[in-house]
C-alpha cells in the first residue's frame, strides 16, 4: 500500500488556516474482516475549491463479491468500517451499522476533524438525518445500489478557547522617552465568550494607542468638596447669628442633659 | 432554692433533637496517619517522644505514651527520606531526602514542634570531575550516610556529617553552612560514618569506612572533624573472609559479626544501643507456631542473649497464607530504679506500628490507612441486633449519663481536669448517634470499604471513623502491584444478608490469571476465592443488576489484550448473567486510550458471543503531544432537569449525553516550555461521544499546557490548566446546549416527546457557551458534588496544593455571567457580573483549619 502525501500548502481564504493538500488511502472492512483498499480521501483539485473548506472521498465501485458481502452484512446487522491511514500517527477509523446505510439508501454524511496544521484527527460518519431506527423491518437495498463515487467531506477545526488577558504594564518603544508604565486592559481585544454579553472594547486611536479621555477641569474634579465646604460655611454663619430665644430657662436643662449623655 | 436547682437540672436533662449553629460544619472525625515506618529515633530522656520517617515520606514525632502524633511534616510525594538523625543541640531532627539523582536535600526540623529550621540542597561534584569518574559513579550505589557530630565550632550547636552526591561534607547544625567537604571518597561504595573523640587534646575525628572488592577488604579514612584535615590517609585492609556486613563497635574496632551471626533467623534487627558500657541490639525471632514470637535483646559483640520475652505479637497470615513478618525494629533502654526497661518499637509488613514494653503492647497504630487508593460505600446493617459482627458501642447506663452531665457542667464552669475532659469526650462519643452500628433513616451513616497501597482491605465506619475490620490481602512485593481493583459484588434487600465486595488481585507472573476474592462487607471475612483465567487490563461495568436468589448481583466485563485484539470475560460467568446480557436493550461499548500517543479507540461488544470489535479510532493528541487527562461522567449522577430556564422564561435544552468523554492533550509533562517556545504550545480539549467516536466539541488554548484537572457533569465541563502566556492557572468552562430544540416551551415539554431517549448515532447541532477565569491555586484534586436525585445545586470541590478542600458554587463558573452591568433578565437568572478571578474564600474551605495530606 503506497501512501501519497503531497507537501503542497494552500491557504484557505480568510480563515488564514494552512491545510496541506492531502491524499490518503481509504480502506474498508466488513465487520471483523480484514481491511482492503477502496479509495482515497483527498483534497479537491485547486480549480474546484469553492465554498467552505472540504475534502473528498473517492471510492471505487464494489465488486460482485463485495456486493454480496455487504448484503450479508445488512442481514447480519454488522458493522461496515472505513479506515484512513495518515502518513504518521494512528489510523483514523469510523464505522456504521450496514443496516443504517441500507435504510438511508446509502446516503451518507461525513465530517473530517483536522488539527491546525491540517492533519486528520477524526472522521465522523453517519446517515444524513442521523437516524437508524428500522430495527424491526429488514431493509431492502434497491437493485442498482452503489455508494457515491465522490463524496464531499466538510472539514472542522477546533474553536479557539476564550482568552484572558491580564491588565499588564505596557512599555513604550525603546529609544522613545519613557512616559512611565501605562496599564491597559487588553481583555476583550481577541474576543472571548461566544455567548454572554458583548465585551467592552478598548478604544484605540490612529497611532494604535488607547485614546485617553480629555482631562477634567479643577472645578469638575472637586465640585463635591467645594459644595460640602460651602455648606459648612453657611451652617457656621447661620449658627453665629441665632434667632432670638424665647426664654433662657428652657435651654439650660437641655444643655445639662447633653453633657450627662456624653460623659457616659 | 431547691426547686430552682431542680428546675435547672430538669431543663438540662431534656434532650435536644437538633444541632446548634456552632455545631454545623464541624468535622465528624479527623484522623492523621504517617505511613509505614522506615526510620525511627528515640528522643532524649526528657521527653517521651519518638521521631520517625516513613515510606510515605512523612517526618513525624509520636508521643510514646499513647502513640498520638505530636507533629508531622508531609514531604513532596517524590521526595524519599534516605536517612534520619537526632541533634542534641539544638534539639532537632535532621533528614536527608532525595527527589532525584542529583537532588538531595538536608533539612533540620525543630524537635518539639516540627518547624523547619533550615534546608540545604546537597551539592554534587562539578561536571568535569564527574565525567572522568562517570563509569565509577555508575557502579556506586547512592546510599547516603548521615551522622551527628558534637559541637566542634563552638557555636553551641552540634554539627552534621553527610556523605551524599559522592562527597563527604560537615555542616553547621545552627545554620546549615558547609564547614568543609572532600571528594576523597568519591569512588567508595556504601560509606559508613563514625565519630571518635574527644582525644586528649580535645579534638574530634570523623571516621569513614566501606566494604570493597566484593567484601574482601575494608577501606578506611579518618578526618579531623573541625577542618577536614586527613588524620589518617585512605588505606585498605584485607579481610580473612568476604563479608556483606560490618558492624562498628564503640571502641572503634570493626566487628566481623554480621546480623545473621548475632541474631540467627531474625526478621529484623535493631540498630545498636549503648547500655552500661555494652552495646546491645534487639531482634524478633519468629517461632514456627506463628503465635508466640520472641523479642530478644542481645549483646552486639558476642550475640549473648541479655533479655528474651516470648510474646504474642499480633501477626497473622495474609490471604495467600504468608506470615506477616516484622519489617523494622528499634529499641531504647530506660533504667527505672533497679529494673531495666526495654522499649521496643516494631513495624510489621502490613504497616502496623507497635510499641512494646516488657512484653506488653502499649499501643498499636494502623498505618496502612495512610495510603488508601480506592473505596466503596456500603449500607450498614438494618438493625442494631444484626450488627453483631461490627464492634458496636454499648449504650450508656444511667450512672454514666449522670456522670456525663456532671462532667459537662464542671467543664463549662472551668473546673474539669484533663482526665475528666477526656472521660467526657469518650462518654459523649458513646452518647452520640454517630457511631451506631446500624443504618440511619437519612442514609448518612455508611460503611466504607477501602483498599490501601500496602495491600490491606479495611472496613471503616463513616460516623466516627473507627476501623471495623482489616483484611491483609497481598503483602510485600505483591502489595506494590497497582492492579488491585475493588468492585461492588452483591447487595440485598434482605436485612439479614450483608453486602459483599469483590477484590480483583493481579496474579503473580508465574500464575495464569488474577485472583478474585469475595469479601463480606460487614465482617471482612472472605466468603469465596477463585482464580480467573485472565489478567484483566480494563474493567467495564455492565448496567443493571441480576437477581440471584435473595441478592442482587453486579456484573462486570473483564477486558484482556487491550490495544491488539481484546478478549472479554463476563464476571460472574453464570447463566443468569449471560441471559441478562443478552436481554440488555442498550449496546455495550468501551474505549481505551494510549496516553503517550493519544490513540483513542472504541469497541462494540457483541452481547451474544462476547466478542469485541473496534469500531472507531481517533488521534486524540496531535503529533508531539500527549493525552494529559480524561474525564467522563459519573454514571451514578442523576439529572434533575433536562432544560435550563433563562431570565426571559425561555428554555434552553441541555445536551445530555451519558457517553461523553473529555480528553485534554498538550505538551507532555516533563518537557520544558522554554525548550519548545510559547507559540507552538497549545492545549487541546476534545469532547467526544464514545459510542460513535464522533467529536462533539473541540477547543484549543494557545500558550497553555498541563497539568490539567477536569470534571465532566451533566452538560458542562470545567477544567484547569496552566497558562504560559499569563503565568497563572486558568479555568475554562464549556456548557453544551442542544440547538435542535431552540424555542421550546414548557407545554412542549409536557405534551411532546422531546425528552425521548436519544440515540448516540443522531448527530445534533450544538451550541457551546464558553468562558475562562483565573483560579488562584493549583489543583491536586477536582470533583463535583452529587446528590441522590440531582436536585441540589452543584458545587465544585477544589483540592488545593495546600492540602485543603474548597467548595465553590458552580454558578460562579457560569459562562453566561454578563460583562458589565447585568440586565434585568440576568438579574432574574441570578447571574453575577463577570469577574476574571474566581476567588477561593477562606470561609468556603470545607476542611476548615485541617489539612488532608496527599489529596488525589
Amino acid at each position: 500500500m503506497k501512501t501519497i502525501y503531497l507537501q503542497v500548502t494552500l491557504w484557505l481564504g480568510a480563515c488564514g488556516l494552512s491545510v496541506q493538500a492531502l491524499s490518503l488511502p481509504l480502506e474498508h472492512a466488513f465487520n471483523s474482516g480484514d481491511f482492503a483498499a477502496i479509495g482515497k480521501l483527498e483534497s479537491p483539485p485547486r480549480e474546484l475549491r469553492e465554498g467552505p473548506p472540504h475534502l473528498e472521498i473517492k471510492r471505487k465501485a464494489f465488486t460482485a463479491a463485495q456486493r454480496a458481502a455487504f448484503v450479508q452484512l445488512v442481514s447480519d446487522d454488522g458493522y461496515y468500517r472505513l479506515r484512513v491511514q495518515p502518513a504518521e500517527g494512528v489510523a483514523v477509523m469510523a464505522s456504521m451499522r450496514a443496516r443504517c446505510l441500507a435504510v438511508s439508501q446509502l446516503q451518507e454524511a461525513f465530517e473530517a476533524h483536522l488539527d491546525v496544521s491540517g492533519h486528520i484527527l477524526a472522521l465522523s460518519w453517519s446517515t444524513p438525518t442521523g437516524s437508524c431506527q428500522a430495527q424491526a423491518t429488514s431493509p431492502v437495498l434497491p437493485p442498482d445500489w452503489a455508494f457515491a463515487e465522490v463524496q464531499r467531506v466538510p472539514t472542522r477545526m477546533p474553536a479557539r478557547g476564550p482568552i484572558l488577558h491580564p491588565s499588564r504594564p505596557a512599555f513604550s518603544d525603546p529609544g522613545q522617552p519613557n512616559p512611565g508604565p501605562q496599564f491597559l486592559s487588553e481583555e476583550a481585544q481577541e474576543g472571548g465568550s461566544s455567548s454572554g454579553g458583548p465585551r467592552q472594547q478598548a478604544t484605540l486611536g490612529k497611532d494604535n494607542k488607547p485614546v485617553t479621555q480629555p482631562e477634567k477641569s479643577w472645578l469638575q474634579k472637586n465640585w463635591l468638596i467645594i459644595m460640602i465646604g460651602a455648606a459648612v460655611v453657611i451652617n457656621i454663619i447661620s449658627n453665629a447669628n441665632p434667632p432670638p430665644r424665647e426664654s433662657q430657662g428652657q435651654a439650660a436643662p437641655a444643655r445639662a442633659q447633653g453633657r450627662a449623655g456624653s460623659s457616659r | 432554692m431547691k426547686c430552682l436547682v431542680g428546675l435547672v437540672l430538669f431543663l438540662h436533662w431534656i434532650q435536644v433533637q437538633a444541632i446548634f449553629e456552632d455545631q454545623a460544619g464541624q468535622n465528624d472525625w479527623y484522623q492523621q496517619h504517617i505511613g509505614g515506618v522506615s526510620f525511627a529515633e528515640f528522643a532524649f530522656r526528657s521527653r517521651e517522644r519518638v521521631f520517625l520517617a516513613t515510606e510515605a515520606n512523612v517526618v513525624s514525632s509520636l508521643d510514646l505514651r499513647d502513640g498520638s502524633i505530636a507533629w508531622r511534616q508531609v514531604l513532596v510525594e517524590s521526595d524519599t527520606v534516605k536517612a534520619l538523625a537526632l541533634l542534641p543541640k539544638p534539639p532537632a531532627v535532621a533528614t536527608l531526602s532525595a527527589s532525584g539523582p542529583s537532588e538531595e536535600y538536608l533539612r533540620l526540623w525543630q524537635a518539639h514542634d516540627g518547624g523547619l529550621l533550615w534546608e540545604r540542597l546537597v551539592e554534587g561534584l562539578h561536571s568535569e570531575q564527574t565525567s572522568a569518574t562517570a563509569a565509577a559513579a555508575a557502579a556506586v550505589t547512592a546510599k547516603p550516610a548521615l551522622l551527628v557530630l558534637p559541637d566542634v565550632t563552638g557555636d553551641g550547636a552540634s554539627e552534621l556529617a553527610v556523605f551524599a552526591q559522592r562527597q563527604l561534607q560537615v555542616l553547621s547544625g545552627s545554620s546549615g553552612e558547609v564547614l568543609w567537604k572532600t571528594s576523597a571518597l568519591q569512588h567508595w561504595p556504601d560509606v559508613q560514618l563514625a565519630h571518635e573523640g574527644p582525644s586528649a587534646d580535645g579534638s574530634h575525628t570523623l571516621k569513614a569506612w566501606a566494604l570493597t572488592n566484593g567484601g574482601r577488604s575494608v577501606l578506611e579514612a579518618t578526618f579531623a572533624a573541625k577542618d577536614g584535615e586527613p588524620v589518617q590517609e585512605v588505606h585498605e585492609t584485607r579481610l580473612a573472609a568476604p563479608r556483606t556486613n560490618l558492624r562498628r563497635l564503640a571502641d572503634g574496632s570493626l566487628s566481623q559479626l554480621s546480623s545473621e551471626d548475632v541474631a540467627p533467623g531474625a526478621w529484623a534487627v535493631s540498630p545498636t544501643v549503648q547500655h552500661e558500657g555494652k552495646e546491645i541490639l534487639a531482634y524478633v525471632a519468629p517461632s514456627s507456631t506463628a503465635a508466640a514470637h520472641a523479642l530478644v535483646v542481645a549483646d552486639a559483640r558476642s550475640g549473648a542473649v541479655v533479655n528474651r520475652v516470648d510474646m504474642d505479637l499480633p501477626t497473622s497470615k495474609d490471604v495467600s497464607g504468608n506470615l506477616i513478618a516484622a519489617s523494622g525494629i528499634w529499641m531504647a533502654v530506660r533504667v527505672k530504679g533497679q529494673a531495666t526497661q526495654y522499649r521496643i518499637l516494631v513495624a510489621l509488613e502490613d504497616k502496623r506500628f507497635i510499641l512494646i514494653e516488657d512484653g506488653k503492647i502499649i499501643w498499636t497504630r494502623q498505618e496502612s490507612l495512610a495510603t488508601l487508593t480506592s473505596s466503596i460505600f456500603l449500607e450498614l446493617p438494618a438493625k442494631r441486633s444484626l450488627a453483631t459482627s461490627l464492634a458496636q458501642s454499648v449504650p450508656l447506663t444511667l450512672r454514666e449519663r449522670l456522670e456525663a452531665e456532671f462532667l459537662g457542667i464542671k467543664g463549662q464552669l472551668g473546673f474539669a481536669t484533663a482526665a475528666e475532659k477526656a472521660r467526657l469526650g469518650s462518654l459523649k462519643a458513646i452518647k452520640s448517634q454517630r457511631g451506631r452500628p446500624d443504618r440511619d433513616p437519612t442514609g448518612f451513616r455508611k460503611l466504607m470499604v477501602a483498599i490501601s497501597e500496602a495491600g490491606a482491605l479495611h472496613g471503616i465506619h463513616t460516623g466516627d471513623g473507627r476501623l471495623l475490620w482489616t483484611l491483609p490481602v497481598a503483602l510485600g512485593q505483591q502489595a506494590l502491584q497497582p492492579s488491585v481493583a475493588l468492585l461492588p459484588w452483591q447487595s440485598s434487600h434482605d436485612p439479614s444478608r450483608a453486602p459483599t465486595v469483590a477484590l480483583l488481585v493481579a496474579g503473580r507472573p508465574s500464575e495464569l490469571g488474577a485472583r478474585l476474592l469475595i469479601v463480606n462487607g460487614h465482617s471482612g471475612v472472605i466468603q469465596d476465592s477463585l482464580t480467573l483465567s485472565v489478567q484483566p487490563q480494563q474493567i467495564v461495568a455492565i448496567p443493571g443488576l441480576v437477581r440471584e436468589g435473595l441478592g442482587e448481583q453486579s456484573l462486570h466485563l473483564l477486558v484482556d489484550g487491550v490495544g491488539s485484539t481484546p478478549r472479554l470475560h463476563l464476571l460472574p460467568d453464570t447463566p443468569a448473567a449471560r441471559s441478562h446480557l443478552a436481554r440488555l436493550t442498550t449496546d455495550l461499548h468501551f474505549w481505551s486510550l494510549d496516553p503517550q500517543t493519544g490513540a483513542l479507540s472504541g469497541y462494540a461488544v457483541d452481547k451474544k458471543t462476547l466478542a469485541a470489535l473496534q469500531i472507531w479510532s481517533i488521534q486524540a493528541a496531535q503529533a508531539g503531544q500527549a493525552a494529559l487527562t480524561v474525564a467522563s461522567q459519573d454514571p451514578r449522577d442523576k439529572i434533575y432537569s433536562p432544560v435550563k430556564v433563562l431570565g426571559d422564561k425561555s428554555l434552553k435544552v441541555k445536551y445530555l449525553n451519558p457517553n461523553l468523554l473529555l480528553v485534554a492533550s498538550g505538551t507532555p509533562a516533563g518537557v520544558s516550555s522554554d525548550a519548545l517556545g510559547q507559540e507552538v504550545q497549545a492545549l487541546h480539549i476534545l469532547l467526544l461521544d464514545t459510542v460513535t467516536g464522533r467529536p462533539v466539541f473541540r477547543q484549543s488554548h494557545k500558550g497553555a499546557r498541563g497539568p490539567v484537572k477536569a470534571v465532566l457533569c451533566e452538560n458542562w465541563a470545567i477544567y484547569q490548566y496552566w497558562s504560559i502566556t499569563n503565568h497563572r492557572f486558568e479555568m475554562a468552562v464549556v456548557e453544551l446546549y442542544d440547538q435542535a430544540h431552540m424555542g421550546i416551551t414548557i407545554p412542549d415539554l409536557l405534551l411532546h416527546t422531546s425528552n425521548a431517549t436519544r440515540s448516540a448515532f443522531d448527530p445534533i447541532a450544538i451550541e457551546a457557551s464558553r468562558q475562562s477565569f483565573y483560579l488562584p491555586s493549583a489543583l491536586k484534586a477536582f470533583a463535583v458534588t452529587r446528590s441522590a436525585r440531582g436536585a441540589t445545586a452543584k458545587f465544585l470541590l477544589f483540592g488545593t496544593t495546600s492540602d485543603q478542600v474548597y467548595m465553590m458554587d458552580k454558578r460562579q463558573a457560569d459562562p453566561r455571567r454578563p460583562m458589565g452591568k447585568p440586565t434585568a433578565q440576568d438579574m432574574e437568572e441570578r447571574l453575577a457580573p463577570y469577574q476574571e478571578l474566581l476567588p477561593l474564600i477562606p470561609q468556603a474551605a470545607i476542611t476548615m483549619d485541617k489539612q488532608v495530606a496527599r489529596l488525589s
